[in-house]
């Protein structure tokens, strides 16, 4: 059975880390002051300043010609927050094994027509990552308790989204190890 | 009579609300079946056919009947709920199984 991990947890409280367990979760990055990873927010080439070194980077951006050049920098993932099909930049972050950060609390957060919208712009993004054999990670970006999801949950979304079944367990065992291990 | 082997396939879902708020069994029944609603639209819903079995407003828990081909996007659909009764909470999926039994052990 393998081991699952929640690399998007947007904030910190006492006895997170025991009910991400209880969730089933191996182990969670908290990209917050406590935790153990940080979130660049960059709009211009000239904001993005790496991080610290052994905590997991991820550089948040909705202007793909930046996360472009970042994808040869010393970070670990991405997130894309327009979910456009840029073609270039998912190939770009193929070549350099860079993942894109999927966070389903964007989801939680729109409702009706908008959520559906969204999901299918979700959608279409990770069929291109599949097609030019980008990594993805689904998290659950979570803001608070309740937001967070356990792993079989994230499994049906992720199928929801058009993953096959084996591609979601991926996006949040196998990919996220790797992360954590580099 | 149904013969079996033309009988829907089907799951319990054993769930619980998280929320702040005490919920009775009506209540719970609106928000899951609000949420599927608005999720699997009208044609996912009846292909999910979902029924709400069982409700304890004490521990907030329940089981849901379902159809065992659309269990994923029930699961998804119960997944995405952020507020119950207009307040922050969730719905947590405990255990799915294809025996009520089974589902209390």
């Amino acid at each position: 059975m393998p081991e699952y991990y929640d690399l998007g947890v947007r904030f910190w409280e006492d006895g997170l880390e025991k009910h991400a367990n209880s969730l089933g979760f191996k182990s969670i990055c908290s990209f917050s002051k406590e935790g153990n990873g940080i979130e660049i927010r960059a709009q211009r080439l000239e904001d993005l300043k790496l991080g610290t070194p052994g905590k997991i980077t991820l550089l948040s951006s909705q202007n793909p010609e930046l996360l472009k050049k970042a994808c040869r920098r010393d970070l670990d993932m991405l997130l894309f927050g327009r979910f456009l099909p840029d073609v270039g930049l998912v190939r770009i972050a193929a070549e350099n094994k860079k993942p894109f950060e999927i966070p389903v609390s964007v989801l939680l957060e729109r409702k009706g027509a908008e959520r559906a919208l969204l999901m299918s712009k979700i959608s279409f993004f990770l069929k291109i990552c599949n097609k030019y054999k980008a990594d993805f990670i689904l998290t659950s970006g979570a803001t608070n308790k309740f937001f967070m999801k356990s792993p079989p949950e994230l499994v049906a979304i992720g199928e929801a989204l058009g993953l096959s079944h084996d591609q979601a367990v991926k996006s949040i065992s196998i990919i996220p190890e790797y992360i954590l291990e580099r | 009579m149904v013969v079996p082997t033309l009988r829907q396939k089907k799951r319990y879902v054993h769930l619980r609300f998280e929320c702040p708020c005490n919920i009775s069994e009506n209540e719970a029944q609106a928000e899951l079946y609000g949420a599927l609603l608005s999720f699997l639209g009208e044609l996912g819903f009846s292909r999910a056919n979902p029924k709400l079995v069982e409700f304890n407003s004490t521990s907030k828990s329940g089981i849901l009947k379902c159809s065992n081909a659309e269990i994923q996007n029930v699961k998804a659909a119960l997944a995405l709920v952020n507020r119950v009764k207009g307040e922050n909470g969730c719905i947590r999926i405990l255990k799915v199984s294809g025996s009520v039994s089974k589902l209390m052990d």
